[in-house]
This record gives structure tokens, C-alpha cells and sequence, in this order.
């Protein structure tokens, strides 16, 4: 069991979301960073759906009463086991009693935490993410609160091993590290300054041509007003060649709209399920974790890219997951001998 | 059997002195030094003629001893080198096939350069395989000596990667 002692800033259970909902005015929710929550659940021998906790810029304080393997992956908000310094992107076993704190935000916004076995909470509509503004799922619908108590599941055999080749380096510590950690191609999402890959949106050419010029050259800030909903920038105003009105359609994770006062905004995990607004541009699904680990105050500058790139992009990095998933399960058979 | 920085120090000193040729034996092993005077002398002799013209005769004195040692010590140190090698430095290899990183991601400074101390339990590269970065320690208290492969390098296993100076 992991019990919260301090809840941090915002820290709430997600999976990959619930979809198939929307249709019904159920939002999808969901992990920001998803390639940090997959890698975070493989670290400890998960189903890569898992449900982590998604911890924002301060994170949470907790005590485990058990021996439990984790990994915390993502942004690096300075974790620490019993005043020790735990690094990022490992599998970690922890012994029982130890507390793990959170310290500042060095790099990133966003940290996710795996634990072997996931966390025993209700599915709601296929999904144990949290809907915070509707109260459904997750730990009682809400973020979590100091004396919170989560009941871990079940690890896997994988997991097992996982233990064991750490439980061998422990050597009277309170958590042990594995000597391996994950390549910088994965773990190279809190940048600064950086350059996201953006495809036209479907209202694109109702933009004025210096508009369209503008997306793609200039920066634009993340104002305060940035939320798991969405990001509202701050930069030059976009605007319409002329006024029209639409009809709401759908929007995705990623979407760019601009409503009439000029200053874009991107939907994110917590989005609304259709939106009115011209969209003038879709984030690329590969550089979502980019957009994910962005926090107020930060600068981003948009990259075109055709729809066809998005696609290869997003398809060479599935090979590479793969290749990592594979990669992990060598390597602890190796170790495990 | 003299260290390398000893054979070093000993090229300093002998260059100093009006030693021309100094030998040193010692269980088996042997190293000769020799002064190659000749050849100085004829540098001296032959830069002369251009020092009126350019005039800068006192930088061309001084640069003509000095390139002495750096002529003397390749030779010395080549042939200490080979035999250091498989003696009594430590050779940090690679565990596996993979790609060396010298850095953890390529805007971080190096792990070690040479000259740096570093612990036995000191991260001194990584290799990458499979997507995983592997970090390798360097197994002995001391101080680098020199890396042998070069950053993104394609290793094989048992390569060695550094020559660590074992306290």
C-alpha cells in the first residue's frame, strides 16, 4: 500500500483515457505524457495501459508499506527516498516503510509514477483515469489527498524478476537502482525552447496568409491560463481572412484552435469533446509528450509537417517502443541468470 | 618497471642536463633515451639564414630546444606504451555489443575526459543497445589515462573503451 502524506500541486490517476465515450459528452482524459507513462509502466513489468500517478510541477509526499518496484519517469521533479536523490527513467525497488518525496520542478512539468502491479481502483466506462471537473473515475474522482491510501495490485512474473535482480542490489539501502536506464530518443521531452511538429488544421486556409506565415516562424508563450484542458499561447494574434462562423465538429489531443480574439489554444488530454472554433493546426501524436512537459511561462515555436510525415514519425516511434519493450525483457533475462 | 608519468619526468630532467644518452634496466625491462643533437644543430643552422629576413630570432632560439623533447618523447612514449598497456593499467571494456556515448545526452559535458579521478563506482560512458543506455563504471579507483573510442562508436564486446591509472 502507498499512502499519501502530501498531495502536491495536482496528482491524479491516469491510464490512456476513456474512449468511446464522447459521443455521449464523456471526455477522454487520460495521461499528458504518454510516452513517460508507457516507459514508466514497462519499467515495471506492466500492461503499458496501466493506470499511473501523473504528478504536476510540486509533487506529492508518500509513505510504502511494502516492498514495492517503481519507476518514475517523465519531468524531473527532484524525487528522493529517505533524503536520497532517485534518478529518473529506472526501475527502483523500494523497501517497505521508506518515503518518497518530490522536491522543485527542475526540467519538464509533468512526472509519472509506475508501480508494479498498478493500482486496485474501479474501471469506470473502461477507464481508471480521472475525470477531475465530472468526479468519475480514478481515486474517488478526484486528485489525490494527504491520507489517501492506494492498494497495489497483483505484479507480474516479469515484475518478479524485475525485484529480484534489484533485491540483489540493495545490500541494506532503502531502494535500489537499476544500472541501465532508457536512450535519450525517448527521454529527451523536457526541452526548452522546443520545436513542435504541426500539420494544417482543417480551417487553415480561412487564416490570413500572414497568420499562416506566423504559426510557423515565430514563438509563442505559455500564459498562465494552462490547464490538463488545454494551453492557451500567447504570441502573435491569428487571424481570419474574413469573419465565418462553423458549425462545432471534433477536436482532438493536440488540436490548435483560435477563437476570434487572435491568441491560439491546444486541447489537450482533458479536452472538451467537440469544439467551434477554426483549428489551425494538429500537433503531430510523436511530439503530444513535447507539448505534455511545456508549463507556464515556457516558449514554443510550431514546425509544419504533411500529414504523410506525421504518420512515418509516428510509426517509427511504435518500432522503437517496441524495440525498447524487447530491449528490457533481454536485458532482465540476461541479468536474472 | 617505470610508470609513464615517471618516464615523463625523466625525459624532462634529461632534456635539462647535458646528458646525452641515459639507459636504465631493471628486471628484464629496459628503456634508452638519447638526446638526437645532431639534428638540432642543423635546424639552428638552417633557420638562421631566414632570421634576418622575417627577424625574429630570439622565438626561433627558442623554439629549436624546445623541440627537442616533443621530437625525443613520441618515440619513448610509443614504445613504453605498447608495453603499459597490458600491464598495469586497468582497460575499462565494454560488456556488450552497442554504441558508446561518452555523454549522457549530447548537450551534457563528457562523464571523464582524460586526467579526470575517478572512483570505481564512477560512471565513465554508456553504451546504448536496444534502446537502453547502460552505464558503465570504471571498476577501479584512479585516473583516466585515455579514451580509446570515440563518441556514437559502434563497440564490440570486450572492446576497450578506456585506460584507467589504477591507485
Amino acid at each position: 500500500m502507498i499512502k499519501i502524506t502530501k498531495p502536491g500541486l495536482l496528482t491524479s490517476v491516469q491510464d490512456f483515457g476513456r474512449y468511446g465515450y464522447q459521443k455521449y459528452g464523456v471526455i477522454a482524459s487520460g495521461v499528458m505524457d504518454s510516452t513517460a507513462h508507457r516507459i514508466a509502466n514497462l519499467l515495471v513489468g506492466n500492461d503499458e495501459n496501466e493506470a499511473t500517478l501523473e504528478l504536476t510541477l510540486l509533487g506529492p509526499d508518500m509513505e510504502f508499506s511494502e516492498d514495492t518496484l517503481i519507476s518514475i519517469c517523465g519531468g524531473n521533479l527532484s524525487p528522493s527516498i529517505n533524503g536520497k536523490r532517485v534518478k529518473l527513467w529506472r526501475s527502483v525497488l523500494v523497501k517497505a516503510g521508506s518515503k518518497l518525496k518530490f522536491g522543485g520542478c527542475k526540467t519538464g512539468c509533468r512526472a509519472y509514477l509506475a508501480v508494479a502491479g498498478g493500482f486496485v481502483l474501479p474501471e469506470i466506462m473502461d477507464s481508471k483515469s480521472t475525470y477531475i471537473r465530472a468526479g468519475i473515475g480514478g481515486f474517488n474522482g478526484k486528485p489525490l489527498q494527504a491520507d489517501d491510501e492506494l492498494t497495489l495490485g497483483e505484479p507480474s512474473e516479469f515484475a518478479a524478476q524485475i525485484t529480484e535482480v534489484l533485491a540483489a542490489e540493495l545490500d541494506g539501502q532503502k531502494f535500489a537502482e537499476m544500472q541501465w536506464t532508457i536512450a535519450s530518443d525517448f527521454t529527451s521531452t523536457a526541452v526548452s525552447k522546443p520545436k513542435v511538429r504541426v500539420m494544417k488544421g482543417r480551417q487553415y486556409d480561412w487564416f490570413t496568409q500572414d497568420s499562416q506565415m506566423k504559426l510557423f516562424t515565430e514563438s509563442f508563450d505559455v500564459t498562465s491560463q494552462s490547464d490538463r484542458m488545454g494551453y492557451r499561447l500567447k504570441g502573435p494574434e491569428l487571424q481570419l481572412e474574413k469573419e465565418q462562423e462553423m458549425l462545432s465538429e471534433a477536436v482532438n489531443f493536440g488540436t490548435i484552435q483560435v477563437p476570434s480574439e487572435g491568441n491560439p489554444i491546444v486541447l489537450l488530454a482533458d479536452r472538451q469533446t467537440t469544439g467551434g472554433y477554426p483549428k489551425i493546426g494538429q500537433i503531430a501524436t510523436v511530439d503530444l509528450p513535447i507539448m505534455a512537459q511545456l508549463k507556464p511561462g515556457d516558449k514554443v515555436q510550431f514546425t509544419e509537417v504533411s500529414h504523410e510525415v506525421a504518420q512515418q514519425l509516428y510509426l517509427d516511434r511504435e518500432k522503437q517502443i517496441h524495440q525498447l519493450k524487447q530491449g528490457i525483457s533481454l536485458k532482465i533475462k540476461q541479468e536474472s541468470k | 618497471m617505470l610508470k609513464i608519468q615517471e618516464i615523463r619526468e625523466l625525459i624532462k630532467l634529461i632534456d635539462k642536463s647535458s646528458i646525452n644518452e641515459f639507459k636504465y634496466e631493471n628486471d628484464g625491462s629496459k628503456i634508452v633515451l638519447k638526446k638526437n643533437a645532431g639534428t638540432a644543430v642543423s635546424y639552428q643552422t638552417e633557420e638562421v639564414p631566414v632570421q634576418p629576413v622575417v627577424n625574429q630570432a630570439p622565438p626561433a632560439r627558442e623554439s629549436a630546444p624546445a623541440a627537442e623533447p616533443v621530437k625525443a618523447s613520441p618515440e619513448v612514449q610509443q614504445e613504453t606504451k605498447a608495453s603499459e598497456e597490458d600491464s598495469s593499467l586497468h582497460k575499462v571494456v565494454s560488456p556488450m555489443v552497442g554504441t558508446f556515448y561518452a555523454a549522457s545526452s549530447p548537450e551534457d559535458d563528457p562523464f571523464v575526459k582524460p586526467g579526470d579521478q575517478v572512483s570505481k563506482d564512477s560512471v565513465v560512458c554508456i553504451i546504448e543497445a536496444m534502446k537502453l543506455f547502460n552505464e558503465i563504471e570504471s571498476e577501479v579507483n584512479g585516473e583516466i589515462v585515455k579514451v580509446l573510442v570515440e563518441n556514437g562508436q559502434l563497440v564490440e564486446y570486450g572492446q576497450p573503451l578506456f585506460l584507467v591509472k589504477a591507485e
